[in-house]
């Protein structure tokens, strides 16, 4: 859109002033927003990094402790078990999601009436608070004969089993609570995957005769494999960072049983105020997702 | 034939499903309405019971639960406000301004949303600590300003609007500031949405960020307050009483903005 310049009003000597002005516009936001993001994002994370090196105290002076920090982390037995719980509810966790979340997808996709609805119940526990799905979920798997899931066992002649109160269940019900809260995410994403599959496709399938299970494996999910990717990386990273669940259900028990990283992190920071070597737990967390985004930014350049 | 079946199916798996996901939802609010020990007995007492507010009453007369909606409003709605302006003011600047310093700013922005929250809010407890920002509203609304991974959605967005626009109002004599409020923000309003109810929603229900920066009742936020009623363990229908407040500001921003959150979760989806 080019205006003929003799339609242009003239500048006027006080909107000369206010150009000068707007020349420094940019500085004077981004000036202050820098200055704020050195202040509380990348000023305390720097200070994090150095924090791992040091005994670090709220009050009173702190020292530098070299490496004490990480051969602590090395040797201590509870934080690699915590390593590995974090691994295993990944597993417990992101398969479900991945799975139920295409499931649902395809469901709200396949034309049928209340879509719309349906996507908006499916969603519903992604707004829900961790707090409210865990107040239920107590309830749900109360581990007394009377609880939801303990009934329904009983109905099929079952006995009744411990859950949460459980070494073996713990982190089996925390997962399927996570699956249940994430589940609609993951549902969003495959629908607009599956949006984006040209209509073409399925009615070339269809000429050349593939049933339902067939068009699925040829045509929906290796189309899909971007998203799966995406969604892969995203809900994995969202799980090495699980505490909401834990610190409201279990507490990391029982005997240390559901402890994962960002737990065993708040414990040694926030309940021992051992801020150096949460500092240091928080680091390796930093590191695991690192890697993690790097797999997926590797992946996708190789268009795999 | 065989599609009415396949539809049929549909159809089945799909009210399954429904079920499934509203049940816990339903417990909650009937667990709310029952006097009684909702959680004892067979499934028959659990709809047979009388319908009551009682719970209600009693958990609202407990001390500090108001506050807590009152503290969850002002750490929810004010950062939200700010998330938004401070993000399409920073992304206008970024997707259309050019100045000295730009690509190793952004840089640095970028490299930081890598960064998990727990990486660095151990230093950033020992500063408000110092500071004495914790138990105090700053500890939210001064860092929780703006948000990096929302600055980028919007710059990423306003990229898109097109320099002749921006163009013809500076002929105009418009000012940078007059350009921002009256062109720009009112052609970004959908990515405004998308921002201000994800920011309202994260930080409604954030608990590990709060559970940190405050230990005073007084200062806990609804979902601080209701773990610590959570993990004392009380009684179910309390409990419940307490979730449902804490649920229903996310219901009904979820009911009215619904749109934008399928459209957020795409945009963010295609960004990354």
């Amino acid at each position: 859109m080019d205006s003929d310049p003799s339609l242009q009003p003239l500048v006027s000597g006080g909107a000369i002033v206010r150009n000068r002005l707007d020349k420094w516009f940019p500085y004077l936001v981004v000036g202050p927003i820098f200055l704020h993001f050195t202040l509380f994002y990348l000023g305390p994370f720097l200070t994090n990094v150095i924090m791992s090196f040091m005994d670090w105290k709220v009050v009173g002076d702190s020292t530098f402790v070299g490496l004490a920090n990480w051969g602590r982390l090395f040797r201590d037995p509870i934080l690699w078990q915590s390593l590995k719980i974090t691994v295993v509810f990944s597993l417990y966790y992101v398969v479900p999601v991945i799975a139920l979340g295409l499931g649902l997808a395809m469901i709200v996709n396949s034309g049928l009436r209340g879509a719309p609805l349906f996507q908006a119940i499916y969603f519903l526990p992604v707004v829900t608070s961790f707090v409210v799905i865990a107040g239920i979920w107590v309830w749900i798997f109360s581990p007394e004969p009377f609880g939801l899931v303990n009934q329904i066992l009983a109905f099929f002649g079952l006995k009744p089993q411990m859950f949460l109160a459980s070494r073996q269940q713990a982190l089996g019900v925390l997962a399927g609570l996570s699956i249940f809260k994430a589940a609609g995410t993951a549902m969003v994403y495959y629908y607009g995957g599956l949006k984006d599959i040209p209509l073409e496709l399925y009615e070339a399938g269809k000429i050349d005769g593939a049933d339902g299970l067939k068009t699925f494996r040829y045509i929906t999910w290796p189309l899909l494999k971007p998203t799966t990717l995406f969604v892969l990386i995203f809900i994995t990273v969202g799980s090495f960072q699980v505490f909401d669940s834990i610190y409201l259900l279990t507490g990391g028990g029982p005997s240390n049983a559901t402890t994962t990283i960002v737990h065993q992190m708040y414990l040694h920071g926030f309940v021992f105020f051992n801020l150096g070597y949460a500092g240091t737990i928080s680091i390796v967390l930093m590191l695991i997702i690192l890697v993690l985004s790097m797999v997926q930014n590797v992946l996708v350049k190789y268009d795999y | 034939m065989q599609s009415r079946v396949r539809k049929l199916v549909v159809y089945v798996l799909a009210i399954l499903s429904c079920v499934i996901f509203l049940l816990p939802f339903l417990i909650m609010i009937t667990g709310s309405l029952q006097d009684k020990y909702f959680f004892m007995g067979a499934p028959s007492q659990w709809i047979t019971q009388p319908l009551t507010l009682t719970n209600f009453k009693i958990i609202l007369s407990r001390p500090h639960i108001l506050r807590w909606f009152i503290n969850s409003a002002v750490i929810s709605i004010i950062p939200m406000i700010t998330t938004v302006y401070i993000g399409a003011l920073l992304g206008y600047i970024y997707a259309k301004k050019d100045f000295v310093g730009k690509t190793v700013t952004f840089w640095l922005f970028l490299s930081m949303i890598m960064v998990p929250m727990q990486s660095y809010v151990i230093p950033r407890y020992v500063l408000f600590a110092k500071f004495n920002w914790i138990n105090t509203y700053w500890a939210f609304l001064i860092p929780q300003a703006w948000d990096i991974v929302y600055f980028f959605l919007l710059k990423q967005y306003m990229v898109s609007i097109p320099d002749s626009l921006i163009e013809s109002a500076k002929i105009d004599g418009a000012s940078e500031m007059a350009i921002f409020h009256r062109i720009i923000l009112p052609i970004s309003k959908t990515s405004l949405a998308i921002v201000a109810v994800f920011t309202f929603i994260s930080r409604w229900n954030d608990l590990f960020y709060p559970l940190l920066f405050t230990t005073n009742a007084r200062m806990f936020p609804m979902t601080v307050g209701l773990a610590s009623l959570l993990t004392q363990g009380g009684k179910f229908s309390f409990e419940m009483a307490g979730t449902v407040i804490n649920f229903i500001p996310t219901f009904i921003v979820f009911i009215l903005m619904r749109k934008y959150f399928v459209q957020g979760i795409a945009t963010t989806g295609m960004k990354n």
